[in-house]
């Protein structure tokens, strides 16, 4: 009995060992992806821009809005919330990391055949390179934009435990949105040219995601079929809980995340090994 | 008007290359200009959905913005389609790469300008006419009203481009600031001018010239009158004018990067 607890425990160590080597190895990939991005300071700069424009519209547009219905709340918001709403979900949109042009390009010159030999899962280094690119567009979206929310409408009060739920809500979206665009990047491997795909993809996630309109604002019908699919959970369902404080429908949410993360992951998984059982690669 | 002439030919000898071009990748092509009218289509679902909750904001219905994007989406989408250099060339003009537009007998900004075609801004154009068609169905004078000012926002949206990436003479690596400026103006242009007051209303006719795409058409589109026609006409003429000299100021700082490549 003690000599199989010495076994298990040894095995448990190593296993542990190795885990924490992966995690040092991916996390070490997004720690390089972070320090390159960081030199961008002009991207930086132009993103800082266009956040304050884009800011700036959606205040014209809801704050007219507003005016002309005399309303203090819509959709249960009140404007300093729907600007805050729509700070959220634009910071979230503009830090996606054009990622799947790069596995595009990689997939069709071939260069993902010397990916393949290296010491590590493609697809591991490819989350840890988006992750370290994207939480450093977050950080930067979010410390930008919140001085440009307060200066259009000041503070709203945020609940702490909503806030640190609808972070976990927003790394489990960063996930999925990760899953669809290197399935939608790994088609190179059957299509001529992904970007109409990711275009395509990007709109809906912009649209049906609730950008600039928080999909309870829908069409009642539209609304329903939303609910069902996976983009309000990567832009509404963070943006909607941080400004709201609204518990209620954390349940369902937590289970239609697992799901929709479970289906997204399982289906970059299939397609990843289909794709790479087609790859032929020459010497040279 | 011999050399206006020649001039066209030139214009329509490279349209019709770049197409030929575009069009040796069919498949590719098709998919970017159909993604392109599914783009614009899903900005124009919102604008729907958001009029369907509030019919009337500032004056402005859903056919009024619709007009917005149909007159937007056209004047940039031919636009940008002929000229799609317009809003890239700052990289060529920072690393010193204009030399081989400068060694041929052809005015430079407009080679420059028409040596690349964008394919996707085809789905826009397609986009924009098939809109206005659908949502407005208009007698032939009121198309033919459509088509002009639309071309004339087109104008003033590659002038606009071309002045921005111009800037590339004076700050090297402009790039950055060029993206911005462009983006500014299309984003403004797909928004009622009317939602803006003040210095940003002033701005929106003058250094982002965003008004003569969202707010002088859909006026002339709802009243046909002459003026505001007229408005269109000079404004283009008047950012055409502003994008040559800024760009011939800005050629005479030119440095190049004694590049030597070869271009297939």
């Amino acid at each position: 009995m003690r000599a199989f607890d010495l076994v298990g425990a040894g095995t448990l160590v190593r296993s542990l060992a190795r885990w924490s080597r992966g995690v040092g190895k991916y996390g070490a990939i997004a720690r390089a992806s972070l320090a390159t991005q960081a030199v961008y300071l002009g991207e930086v700069a132009a993103r800082t821009l266009f956040l304050a424009m884009i800011l700036f519209i959606f205040l014209s547009l809801w704050q007219v809005t507003y005016a002309a219905l005399g309303a203090t709340a819509i959709a249960g918001l009140s404007l300093g919330q729907m600007v805050w709403y729509l700070l959220m979900t634009e910071v979230i949109v503009i830090s996606r990391p054009r990622f799947t042009r790069e596995i595009d390009a990689e997939v069709r010159s071939g260069d993902i055949a010397y990916q393949l030999t290296r010491p590590y899962s493609y697809v591991g280094y490819r989350l840890g390179h988006h992750l370290g690119d994207r939480l450093l567009r977050l950080g930067l979206g979010f410390a930008t934009g919140v001085p440009l929310a307060l200066l259009y409408v000041g503070p709203i009060a945020i609940d702490p435990v909503a806030a640190a739920i609808a972070l976990a809500v927003l790394a489990c979206g960063l996930l999925i949105d990760f899953a669809i665009s290197m399935a939608i990047g790994l088609c190179a491997f059957w299509v001529e040219d992904t970007a109409p795909f990711s275009l395509l993809y990007d709109r809906l996630l912009m649209l049906l995601g609730g950008l600039i309109l928080p999909i309870d604002l829908f069409p009642e019908l539209v609304a329903r079929v939303v609910a069902y699919l996976p983009f309000p959970l990567l832009l509404y369902a963070p943006a909607r809980l941080i400004v709201t404080g609204d518990l209620g429908s954390i349940g369902t949410m937590s289970v239609q995340l697992v799901v929709t993360a479970t289906v997204a992951l399982w289906v970059l998984g299939v397609l990843f090994a289909v794709a790479t059982r087609r790859l032929v690669a020459n010497g040279g | 008007m011999g050399r206006l002439r020649v001039e066209a030919e030139f214009l329509w000898a490279y349209f019709r290359a770049n197409l030929k071009i575009a069009l040796e990748y069919r498949v590719a092509f098709w998919a970017n200009v159909f993604a392109m009218l599914l783009n614009d289509l899903i900005w124009v679902t919102f604008w729907i959905f958001f009029f369907t909750r509030f019919p009337v904001v500032q004056g402005y219905d859903v056919r009024d913005i619709l007009t917005i994007w149909a007159v937007a989406a056209f004047g940039f989408g031919i636009g940008v389609a002929i000229f799609g250099n317009c809003h890239r060339f700052a990289p060529i003009i920072a690393e010193g790469r204009l030399d081989y537009y400068l060694t041929l007998p052809r005015p430079v900004l407009l080679h420059l300008l028409v040596s690349q075609m964008s394919v996707s801004a085809w789905g826009d154009a397609l986009f924009g006419l098939g809109l206005y068609l659908i949502v407005v169905q208009p007698s032939p004078p009121a198309l033919a009203g459509f088509i002009a000012v639309s071309l004339c926002a087109g104008a003033i949206i590659v002038a606009h481009a071309t002045i921005a990436c111009s800037l590339a003479f004076w700050l090297g690596q402009a790039e950055g600031v060029a993206g911005a400026i462009h983006d500014a103006m299309i984003l403004f242009s797909t928004y009622p001018t009317s939602l803006f007051g003040g210095i940003v209303r002033v701005v929106l006719f003058t250094a982002v010239p965003a008004g003569f795409v969202a707010y002088i058409p859909v006026r002339y589109l709802r009243e046909f009158a002459p003026w505001q026609l007229g408005v269109m006409i000079a404004a283009a003429a008047f950012y055409i004018a502003l994008a040559i000299i800024v760009f011939r100021q800005g050629l005479r700082r030119y440095e190049s990067g004694n590049l030597v490549s070869v271009r297939v």
